[in-house]
This record gives C-alpha cells, sequence and structure tokens, in this order.
C-alpha cells in the first residue's frame, strides 16, 4: 500500500515535470474524445457534464468532438474500471465527484480515483447546516448543547450513507463531541423536503438547494463547513471554523479525470483545455446561477488533492458508528 | 399434484433459504428497534416460503378435487419446443454478439437469421428489413440522439 | 383576475410563431423518443437538451416541456401495440392496451389514451395554475412515515384485489421486492445481493426488468404458442379505429377519476407519474363492476391509468415550481435544464421570473392541444404497423428491447440482465405466476423499504409514527381495509356458498 502511494507520489511529480513548464501545446487529439460520466443522463453531475461539452463545442475550444458517453452502474465503479482499463489512451476522459473517490473506500474496491490521471477540478460544493426559520438554535453551539443534553435527539436530514452529507456530519460529530440522529435520504432534493415540512430538526445542504427558502424565511443557515465563508451570495453566514469548531470538509468536488498512464502531453493539454472552459463567460454565469464555487485546479495539485480526500474519507470512516 | 407446481415450490423454498441466510449476515437491526439492511430481505424470505408452502396446498387442493386434471404437458406441440429452442438461440447469440460485432452489425445479422427462417423465402423483404433497419438505428440513435453504441474490431 | 391576466401574458408568449414551432417541435420529438423503450422521458429531455443550447431560454423551456409530454403520449404507443412499455409510467397501459390490440381494438387503446391524456393533462395544468401555492404545503406533510403509508396503500389496492392465486402473488411481490435490494443500500452503505458483482451494485433498473418480463417474455410465449396475434385485417379500417360510444361511455369517469387522483400523487414528493399510474389502475379495478375484464383488456385500465400519468405530469410541476423540488426523474432533468439558463425554480421563480414560467404554463395548454391533434392524426398509421408480419414484428421487438436496455446505462450487462428477465417472464406465465405484481414491486420496493426504515430511525425505533399524524393513520387503515377486505368479503361469500350447499 505503502510503496504503492509512493510511486504514484513519484509518477505524479514525473508527471508534473513534463506538465508545467509546456508552453506550447504540441499534442492535439486525433478522433472525437470519449467523455465517460458514470451517472444517468440527466443527473446532476450529468448536467455538468454536458454542459462542459457545449462550452467546448460552442466556443470550438477543441478541434475534434467531445462524446459524452453514459456508463451506468456499481455507484460509478463500472465507469471508473471502463476507465481503468483504457490505460495509455490519450481520448478517453471520466467525470469524477465525491462519490466516486468514496465508494471505492467503502467497498473496499483495488481501484481508486488515484489510480486516473487527474486533469481538473472545476467547482466545490459547500456544505451547510440548515435550520427551520422558527428553529430555537440560532447558532451551532445552540444546537451542540441541545444535542449534549440529550444525545440522539436532533434529527438531521442529509443524502445517503456514503455521501458527502453524511461524512461531513461525522466530522462534525466527531468534533463536537455530539450524537446527532442522521436520517439519510436518496438525495439532496427528498433531504430539504424534510426540513421544510418540519419531519426533522436540520439538515445538510448545499447553498443552491436553500438560498431560496432562506430567502421567503422558510431556513436558516446555521453555519458553512469550509475554510472561507462563501464568495458569493450568503457572506454573511459564518463558517463552523469561526463558531469553534474545527470542521473544514471542502472534498464535494466535481472535476474531470483521463485514462491512467495517458502521455503527460495529453494529460496538459486536456489540463489546459478545462482552465479554458472555466474560463468562459458561460461557465461564469453557469456557477453564479447554480451557487456552487468555482474552483479551478488542474493536473498535479487536483491529484495532491484527491489524496488528501481520499485521506479524510478513510479516517472518517474509522471513526466509531459512521459505517453502519 | 401438478409437477410444474411442486418444481417451482422446491425452487422457492430453497431460494427462500439462501435469501433468509444472506438476509441474516447482513444484519437485522442497525439500532435498537431501527431495521438494519437485513430486515426486509429476511421479511421477504419468510414471504417467498409462505408462498412456497401456499402454492403446495393450493397444488395438493386442485390435486385432490379434480385427480385427472393437470395432466397437460408444458408444450403444446413438439413444434413448440424447435420455435423457442430457436427463438432464444437467436436472441442470446444476439447480445453475445453485440460486443464483438457491435451493435447495429449484430442487429442486422439476427434480422437476417431470424427472418430468413420464419419469412420464408421472401429475400427482397429480409434483404431490405436487415439491411435497412441498423441504418434507421444508426441514424436515429447515433447521429441524432448522439448515443454511442457498441462498436465491433472493424470500427462500426 | 390576476392570474388570469398573467394567463394571457402568457399565451402571448407561448403562441408566438417561433414558440409554438419549437414547442410542436418538442412535442413530436418527445412522441418520437417516448415510444422507444428505455429513452423514457429523463434521458430524451436529457440527450436532447443541447439542441435548446442557441435558442433563447424561454423557447428552450418551451420545447423541452414538449418533449416532457410528448415522452409521456409516446410511451403509450409501443405499450399498446407491442406490449413493451415505452417509460414506466404506461406499464399499465402495456397490460390493458395491447390485450385490446389483440382484439383489434389498438384503435380504441390509443385515442382513449391521447384524449384521456389530453383532458388530464389540461386539467392538471389548470390545477398548477389555481393550486400551486396552497397544494405545495399540502406535499410537504409527506414526511417519511405518510410516504411510506401512501406506498403502502398504494401496493395493497393493487394487491388486495388480485384474481390470481394469493400464494402466488405473494411470491412474486416478495421476488420484485427482493429485485428492488439489489445493490447499494442507500440507509447502510451496504451492498446486498450483488455476489461480488460490480454490475450489480448500482441495482438493477425497472425498466429493464419491465422490459424483459413484458417485451421478452411476450415474444417468447407468442412464439412458443405460435399465436398469430389477431390483427383481423377488416378490423384495422378507419371506421374501427375509433371508439364505439360504448368504449367511451366506459371510458369517462375513469378518465375523470384518473386526472384527480394523477394530480394529486404527482404533487407528492417521490410519487411521480409511475405511481400514479399504478394507483388510478388498482381504483379502477376496485370499482369496475366487471374486474374480471381486467388483465383481458378493460377499456378502464387503460383511461384511468393515462389519464392519471398525465395529470401527474402537471402534478409534478407544482413542487418543482414552487419549491425547486423536483418530484420525478423527468422533473430532475427539467431542474438541470433551468439551471442551465439560469433559472433557479424555487419559492421565488414566480415572482422573479413571471414571463418564464406564464409562458410555460401557456405552452403547457398549447403543447396538449398539439399532442391531440398529432397523436389523433397518426393514430391509423401507428395502427397499420401491426400489418406487418408477425415475425417481422416480433423480430423487431427483440431488437427494440435489446437497444433500449442496452441506452438506459450504456453497458451490455443490462442486456443480459433484460433478456434474462425476459426468460423469467416466459416462465411465470407458463407456470400462471401473475407478472404485475413483481414489476410493481420493483418500482415501489425501494421507496417502501427506504421510508419505513426512514421513519424507524426519526422514531429511534418506535413503530408509533405510523400512527403519529392524521394522513399516516388514514393511508395504513386504508391500506389494512383494502388487503383484508377483500379477503373477509370471499371468505364469507364461500362459507354462504357452503352455508346454502349444505342446505339443499
Amino acid at each position: 500500500m505503502r510503496t504503492h502511494l509512493r510511486t504514484a507520489l513519484v509518477l505524479g511529480l514525473l508527471i508534473a515535470g513534463f506538465l508545467l513548464p509546456a508552453p506550447g501545446f504540441a499534442w492535439q487529439p486525433q478522433r472525437p474524445v470519449q467523455y465517460i460520466v458514470p451517472w444517468a443522463a440527466g443527473g446532476g453531475s450529468d448536467i455538468i457534464a454536458r454542459q462542459v461539452v457545449a462550452i467546448i463545442d460552442l466556443e470550438k475550444l477543441a478541434p475534434v468532438p467531445f462524446v459524452v458517453e453514459n456508463r451506468v452502474g456499481g455507484n460509478a465503479m463500472v465507469a471508473l474500471n471502463y476507465t481503468m482499463g483504457k490505460k495509455g489512451d490519450p481520448h478517453v476522459l471520466m467525470f469524477a465527484t465525491f462519490t466516486n473517490l468514496a465508494v471505492p473506500l467503502m467497498e473496499k474496491l483495488p481501484n481508486s480515483l488515484k489510480d486516473v490521471t487527474p486533469i481538473a477540478r472545476f467547482l466545490l460544493d459547500e456544505q451547510m447546516i440548515w435550520v427551520p426559520w422558527n428553529s430555537p438554535y440560532k447558532s451551532l453551539k445552540d444546537m451542540v448543547e441541545a444535542a449534549r443534553k440529550a444525545p440522539n435527539s436532533i434529527k438531521i436530514s442529509g443524502a445517503s450513507i456514503g455521501s458527502e452529507d453524511h461524512f461531513v456530519d461525522a466530522l462534525f460529530q466527531s468534533v463536537a463531541g455530539v450524537k446527532l440522529n442522521y436520517i439519510a435520504f436518496r438525495g439532496g432534493a427528498d433531504a430539504v423536503l424534510a426540513i421544510l415540512g418540519g419531519h426533522v430538526d436540520a439538515a445538510w445542504l448545499n447553498p443552491s438547494e436553500a438560498v431560496d427558502h432562506y430567502a421567503v424565511k422558510k431556513l436558516r443557515p446555521l453555519g458553512v463547513a469550509s475554510q472561507a465563508r462563501l464568495k458569493t451570495g450568503m457572506t454573511d453566514v459564518p463558517t463552523f471554523k469561526e463558531q469553534g469548531f474545527d470542521v473544514v470538509f471542502d472534498s464535494h468536488f466535481r472535476g474531470v479525470t483521463g485514462a491512467p498512464g495517458m502521455p503527460a502531453e495529453a494529460a496538459a493539454y486536456y489540463v489546459d483545455l478545462m482552465k479554458r472552459v472555466t474560463q468562459t463567460a458561460r461557465w461564469d454565469k453557469y456557477i453564479k446561477d447554480t451557487m456552487v464555487s468555482a474552483a479551478f485546479m488542474g493536473g498535479k495539485e487536483f491529484g495532491e488533492y484527491l489524496r488528501n480526500s481520499e485521506n479524510l474519507v478513510r479516517r472518517l470512516m474509522a471513526l466509531p458508528g459512521v459505517m453502519k | 399434484m401438478r409437477r410444474k407446481d411442486l418444481i417451482s415450490a422446491l425452487v422457492l423454498l430453497a431460494g427462500a433459504v439462501g435469501v433468509g441466510i444472506e438476509a441474516w449476515r447482513l444484519g437485522l437491526w442497525s439500532g435498537p428497534g431501527i431495521p438494519g439492511p437485513g430486515f426486509l430481505p429476511l421479511l421477504l424470505a419468510i414471504g417467498l416460503a409462505v408462498g412456497a408452502g401456499g402454492i403446495l396446498v393450493e397444488a395438493a387442493l386442485a390435486g385432490a378435487d379434480n385427480a385427472a386434471g393437470g395432466g397437460a404437458g408444458w408444450f403444446s406441440d413438439r413444434a413448440a419446443i424447435t420455435r423457442l429452442a430457436v427463438l432464444l438461440a437467436c436472441i442470446v447469440a444476439l447480445v453475445a454478439a453485440v460486443e464483438p460485432l457491435g451493435m447495429l452489425p449484430a442487429v442486422g445479422l439476427f434480422l437476417l437469421v431470424f427472418l430468413s427462417l420464419y419469412l420464408r423465402g421472401r429475400w427482397p423483404a429480409i434483404l431490405l428489413i436487415s439491411g435497412l433497419t441498423p441504418v434507421c438505428l444508426h441514424l436515429i440513435f447515433e447521429r441524432w440522439l448522439k448515443f454511442t453504441l457498441p462498436r465491433g474490431f472493424w470500427g462500426f | 383576475m390576476e392570474t388570469f391576466e398573467m394567463l394571457m401574458r402568457g399565451f402571448s408568449i407561448a403562441l408566438t410563431p417561433t414558440n409554438l414551432f419549437f414547442g410542436a417541435i418538442g412535442c413530436i420529438f418527445g412522441t418520437f423518443v417516448g415510444a422507444m423503450p428505455g429513452i423514457g422521458a429523463p434521458t430524451g429531455i436529457a440527450v436532447l437538451l443541447p439542441l435548446t443550447f442557441g435558442m433563447n431560454p424561454t423557447s428552450g423551456i418551451i420545447m423541452l416541456a414538449g418533449i416532457y409530454y410528448g415522452s409521456m403520449y409516446g410511451g403509450t404507443i409501443t405499450s399498446v401495440l407491442v406490449n413493451v412499455p415505452g417509460e414506466s409510467a404506461s406499464v399499465m397501459t402495456a397490460l390493458e392496451g395491447h390485450k385490446m390490440a389483440l382484439r383489434g381494438r389498438a384503435g380504441a387503446a390509443l385515442t382513449v389514451s391521447s384524449v384521456g391524456s389530453f383532458i388530464a393533462g389540461t386539467i392538471g395544468v389548470v390545477g398548477l395554475m389555481l393550486l400551486a401555492e396552497p397544494v405545495a404545503g399540502f406535499g410537504l406533510r409527506f414526511g417519511p412515515a405518510e410516504q411510506f403509508a401512501l406506498f403502502l396503500f398504494a401496493f395493497t389496492s393493487l394487491v388486495g384485489f388480485s384474481s390470481d392465486s394469493r400464494s402466488k402473488t405473494l411470491v412474486a411481490i416478495a421476488a420484485g421486492l427482493l429485485i428492488a435490494t439489489i445493490g447499494n443500500d442507500p440507509l447502510s452503505g451496504r451492498t446486498r445481493f450483488t455476489f461480488g458483482s460490480l454490475d450489480l451494485m448500482g441495482g438493477i433498473d425497472f425498466v429493464t426488468v419491465a422490459v424483459g418480463i413484458f417485451g421478452i417474455g411476450e415474444v417468447l410465449i407468442a412464439f412458443e404458442q405460435n399465436y398469430k396475434m389477431e390483427f383481423v385485417e377488416s378490423r384495422l379500417g378507419l371506421r374501427n379505429i375509433f371508439p364505439t360510444a360504448q368504449e367511451w361511455a366506459a371510458s369517462a369517469w375513469p378518465i375523470c377519476r384518473g386526472t384527480v387522483l394523477g394530480f394529486l400523487v404527482g404533487i407528492l414528493p417521490a410519487a411521480g407519474a409511475t405511481v400514479a399510474a399504478f394507483m388510478s389502475y388498482g381504483v379502477e379495478k376496485q370499482l369496475s363492476r366487471t374486474p374480471e375484464q381486467f388483465g383481458n383488456g378493460a377499456i378502464e385500465g387503460v383511461a384511468g391509468p393515462e389519464a392519471a400519468n398525465n395529470s401527474a405530469t402537471a402534478g409534478a410541476m407544482v413542487p418543482l415550481l414552487t419549491l425547486g423540488i423536483p418530484g420525478s426523474a423527468s422533473t430532475a432533468v427539467m431542474l438541470g435544464a433551468f439551471m442551465i439558463w439560469g433559472l433557479r425554480p424555487g419559492p421565488l421563480l414566480f415572482s422573479k421570473n413571471p414571463d418564464f414560467v406564464w409562458g410555460l404554463i401557456a405552452s403547457m395548454y398549447v403543447g396538449n392541444v398539439l399532442l391531440l391533434i398529432l397523436n389523433v392524426g397518426f393514430i391509423p398509421a401507428f395502427v397499420r404497423m401491426l400489418r406487418i408480419p408477425f415475425s417481422v414484428l416480433m423480430a423487431l421487438v427483440v431488437v427494440f428491447c435489446v437497444l433500449g436496455s442496452y441506452t438506459l446505462g450504456g453497458s451490455v450487462f443490462d442486456i443480459w440482465v433484460m433478456a434474462a428477465f425476459g426468460v423469467l417472464g416466459y416462465l411465470m406465465r407458463k407456470l400462471d405466476f401473475p407478472q404485475a405484481p413483481l414489476v410493481f414491486a420493483v418500482v415501489l420496493g425501494p421507496l417502501v423499504e427506504v421510508t419505513f426504515r426512514q421513519a424507524l430511525t426519526m422514531s429511534q425505533g418506535s413503530a408509533a409514527i405510523f400512527v403519529a399524524s392524521p394522513i399516516a393513520v388514514t393511508l395504513v387503515a386504508a391500506a389494512g381495509l383494502v388487503l383484508v377486505g377483500p379477503l373477509v368479503w370471499s371468505l364469507r361469500r364461500r362459507a354462504g356458498a357452503a352455508g346454502t350447499a349444505g342446505g339443499t
């Protein structure tokens, strides 16, 4: 395991060596690029993936078409295995999210996201705790105190076990030293309904899921579990850290990876291409409209980020009571 | 008692036992009073077993009512076995051919073989259908909807 | 009358030549896509989304709404003609509609479902327009416990009145629920019954099951028994394409009931058009004076569910537009499309983007009219498709099932799974197991289980949560009644019959 990690590190550095100084890009894709999406057409990730392709297409950023291919199954593992099988192929890309990272660890599978070629991280979605407008909790501290008095009495909704919501909740519980009753829903939308209907006391929601309910005074944010406050929109919401809880979870990313062992020039080409995608006005507008944070990160840096995130998930999984 | 009911009941009982064991292994509870991943499967195993028992009882009652009845065989005539076997073989061959040959060639070949067996000698129609269908499917799925269908080793 | 003014403004937007044109294009695409198994509304909208990128947002959304509606209509066509449901909400239609087609009444089934869909769709939009705000609050009262009670009721209303062997129905349901548990369990993160296969980890999609059991299963049975489908040539004439007065009369009430039921179910979280169609079928079967007709081509079983799935489509727009919460897979895709144009559906949408909302609502009216004309106009052509020689039709059904199960997830494994379900469907027919309960169980299974366990997690293990709210109590009681009622009824009748027999 350890040697594996070291090899990956060395390899990453090597790739980076090729990557950084390359000024003109000699390499260009020769045939249509296969862009694997591990989720069904129409899901949140699929929409973003298709948005990226649409921008490449409309802005004529690449000489060949990018073809979205939904390879659904095994909680994104079918797509990962497929991409792993395309070793060295410079025309295969795969969309990646936090789930692709967490599932192999949860299922103890041999392949994981660090084995494919890191290309680019597009954006981050922040995790926030929300309560109903008339909730007695005015701050995280109120909530934590109530949870201390009566463990497991506070019901907090979020997405399924193994999702980013579940892991940030685990981190929060361990940092604050309290027990919350985490109610897993099949997706974010169901979790919103549960809190709007008053069926739970709090919810882990992304900014875009909750912002309008905030505007009409139905929901209220208690904190954002990131390094810093939101950059646009709800800039007045304090972070967990500001409130004395060291909960920083910035692993809910969406990005793109390539087939393992892809030639360094090809990887560099895609890093640059994706960077240019994120510099378009269309992309800017999309980021603003959906209230996610633009967080471009390319190549080696992204690879390192993936490894750090994996370590965080491993640590959280080892905590008692996290995996039921 | 009808033999096919007896056999299906026994198969179901065996399945129920397997499901039950796996359900137990998954864990019935994930907290006090909170059903875990194995809870529903165990209930279902019990449901299957009860259903299988019910089938046996129903079959026995029906057998008692009318001892001579229920003797009908599985197939209505000899040729039925051939027809079914040929169709199944064609379907299995089609699915198996999707990856090595590619989706569209596999479909064309399936239509060609199948129709030449059952459309007896109307060759123009057979060739037209098995030729045109893949072309139409290509236009609809690959050109218009931009789906990628499996391609064979020759690239289409 | 503010609503009225807004609506008029909406019409002035929806009826501009450009928007009308894109609406019509959307309807045609949608009908086409809906008719193909495996490419239901969600996939259809997703893959056609890029086509709308060049347009202005309102035209784009109008076209997508047309696709959404069109696919609902289109799903019916293949269900009736060849017993392959184009999408999940049309399964009930396949059950009765295809039997009607075998009797030479394909045209009647298609016409009734088009007209029913039109009425339901239109009334559904009226409901959406007038009731959106109050009704959205009602949907919110359905927490996990209430949702569980609702699904339980949907289930029992179908099961209780089953005319097949009770033991075999029980087995079919248990098997369906088991199939639904395959894969990752969202409430524990564990995988179940995958036998170590990665392909099974994501679970088995409902469409794979339905296409296999109904589509391939039907082909296998038809071929083995060598029955020529009795599409009597003379019956395909124009005069026989439209329903008889008697058929209209039988369909009127089911359409009305389906409309109301569908709208109500559509606004509830997670239920959607499929559950609405199932429930409508159950209701019609219970209310029917001739329940034995069900399963043999009862027109009520086409009219009700078709109306229900269309008004549910409108109903599902309520939580989407007012709360930003998609009630079904298709509305989830619509949500994604809205986002691309910078429209975030939610409590602010009506006040922030009135032109857009009212243009959309008006386009729904227009879309329904377009689809009615389109569908009724093309029914003769669709019905003529049945003149294709039997073996060719069967071969094409096989091809469509294979393609449909592949395009669903881009996996050849799914084709094998579909084919395996085809064999299972064949065996079930031969061994007299009812197929429909298995299919319902696959659809409802995950919903029933997840909400059940969520509710108990919330109450920390106390089952009292299922009777803690008036909604839950009512639904649980209704479920119990529906399940036990017919049993008691038949026992009493049997006892009565035995009594008279003993008397003579």
